[in-house]
């Protein structure tokens, strides 16, 4: 009896392996999908932590849109120019599992502060803080002259 | 709460409490804290643990002294706390961590069938800390803020529990519906933008599955005991949980999904006894799923985490 129900949970441990082997590899490229962040977006943001602000580009004046995705969910921010520099920041779509309050009004605030997309990331909310500085990268892309 | 003793009566007493299902715990989940504490936001959730457990202590003397108990080392306060402590976010403030606890202890104490609590303690607080005060949730301790090396270690930890406090059944049960549950979402591609199959499947959130799954889904008083009820538990808890997941996402599908098996698992109990009867049930030891249960298949009822 003891074995047979030992050799029961093994062969249940082994289907439940199957399952999720099975699932982690039919979703794998909507994984990729949502992974698919710009590389220097993704290695400047944490480097750059203490580094004083970049120097202004030339943006267009007006206002784009851009939105930001990785595993933990998306954001979407709108970037407004004026006079070719960053006059306002405001997240306008926020579907990530951590409170948007953990990052908003700080990551934006300074955006407009250092005018670049590089910023300190918040500490204990990094997969929003990435998002949210891969979002305004792409933004500010979509500006530049 | 009793704490029934496993273990040869000539071994110290420590090494008989290290062969009860709270032994059985903390041997697994206080070395794994510390491994985590290691890492990234380690310090901060060591010193959320040690709030925890302080306040948690300090709570359950408290009671102890109202109910004019005798004062002891209460280790099912202690295993409270070091779970709400592992799984809340650095970013939670310290007074945060003490009312979780606060309020998990809570639940124990006053939601109660007989002498057990109905509500896992730590996910009756999680939960409050995060529907009243919208706090986070990393799971840190289920080494969710390492990359995919650390599921195995998780895994090997949580395998040591389930299976010493014979619970596997129960572990199997929920993580195969709670797997295929996310692959049916997979295959017909439901889910909201931020609450994804392939995200479920991947560090992070797989690690607060396998967390939840092997170490408070496990907790003796409020999970059954026979293995028709353990799997029946799981079943109920997985399917709770990805329905919540799949509608309305967040971080609390799986708290509620497990409260909503306790409820369910303590319910049936209480069904049970009251169609044997008051005959029936004298002398009877107090044990969920009774019916069913062979004595080879009970559990030491000891105190919740």
């Amino acid at each position: 009896m003891s074995l047979s129900r030992s050799t029961l949970l093994g062969i249940c441990t082994v289907a439940v392996a199957a399952i999720y082997s099975a699932g982690y590899v039919y979703t794998e490229p909507a994984a990729q999908a949502n992974s698919l962040n710009p590389p220097s977006a993704r290695s400047s943001t944490s480097s750059v932590k203490g580094q004083t602000a970049s120097r202004p580009l030339r943006y267009r004046d007006g206002i784009y849109t851009a939105s930001g995705a990785n595993p933990y969910g998306t954001l979407s921010v709108e970037v407004r120019i004026a006079s070719g520099k960053i006059a306002g920041v405001r997240i306008t779509s926020y579907q990530m599992h951590y409170p948007q309050a953990f990052i908003d009004p700080v990551m934006p605030k300074q955006v407009l502060q250092r005018q670049t997309w590089r910023v300190y990331i918040v500490t204990g909310a990094t997969a929003s803080s990435y998002n949210f500085a891969e979002a305004v990268y792409r933004a500010l892309a979509k500006a530049k002259v | 709460m009793t704490q029934t003793s496993t273990g040869p009566r000539h071994l110290p007493a420590w090494k008989r409490f290290l062969k009860t299902p709270k032994g059985y715990i903390l041997s697994a989940l206080v070395p794994l804290s510390l491994f985590a504490g290691g890492f990234r936001q380690g310090p901060v959730g060591l010193l959320h643990v040690l709030v925890a457990v302080a306040t948690a202590l300090g709570v359950d003397a408290g009671v102890a002294m109202w109910l004019r108990r005798r004062l002891g080392f209460s280790t099912g306060g202690a295993i409270t706390g070091l779970i709400v402590g592992d799984v809340l976010s650095g970013l939670t403030p310290l007074y945060l961590v003490s009312v979780t606890v606060t309020v998990a202890l809570a639940s124990k104490h006053l939601l109660k069938r007989g002498r057990k609590p109905i509500f896992n303690p730590a996910a009756a607080g999680l939960l409050m800390a995060i529907l009243g005060f919208g706090s986070a949730q990393s799971w840190w301790a289920g080494l969710s803020l390492l990359p995919l090396w650390g599921v195995p270690v998780l895994i090997l930890a949580g395998l040591f529990v389930a299976i010493r406090v014979k619970k596997y059944p129960q572990v199997l049960a929920f993580l195969g519906t709670y797997f295929l549950l996310v692959l049916i979402m997979a295959l017909f591609h439901l889910g909201l933008a931020s609450n994804t199959p392939a995200a479920a499947l991947r560090v992070p959130f797989v690690n607060s599955a396998l967390f939840l799954a092997f170490f408070m889904l496990t907790d003796p008083p409020t999970s059954p005991a026979s293995m028709r009820g353990q799997i029946q538990f799981g079943v109920l808890v997985a399917f709770s949980s990805v329905v919540l997941f799949a509608a309305l996402g967040g971080l609390s599908y799986m708290l509620i999904g497990l409260l909503t098996g306790n409820a369910w698992s303590a319910g049936a109990a209480w069904w049970s006894r009251a169609r044997r009867g008051p005959v029936a049930n004298k002398g009877m030891r107090t044990g969920f799923w009774g019916v069913g249960a062979s004595p080879s298949q009970e559990q030491p009822q000891v105190g919740s985490s």
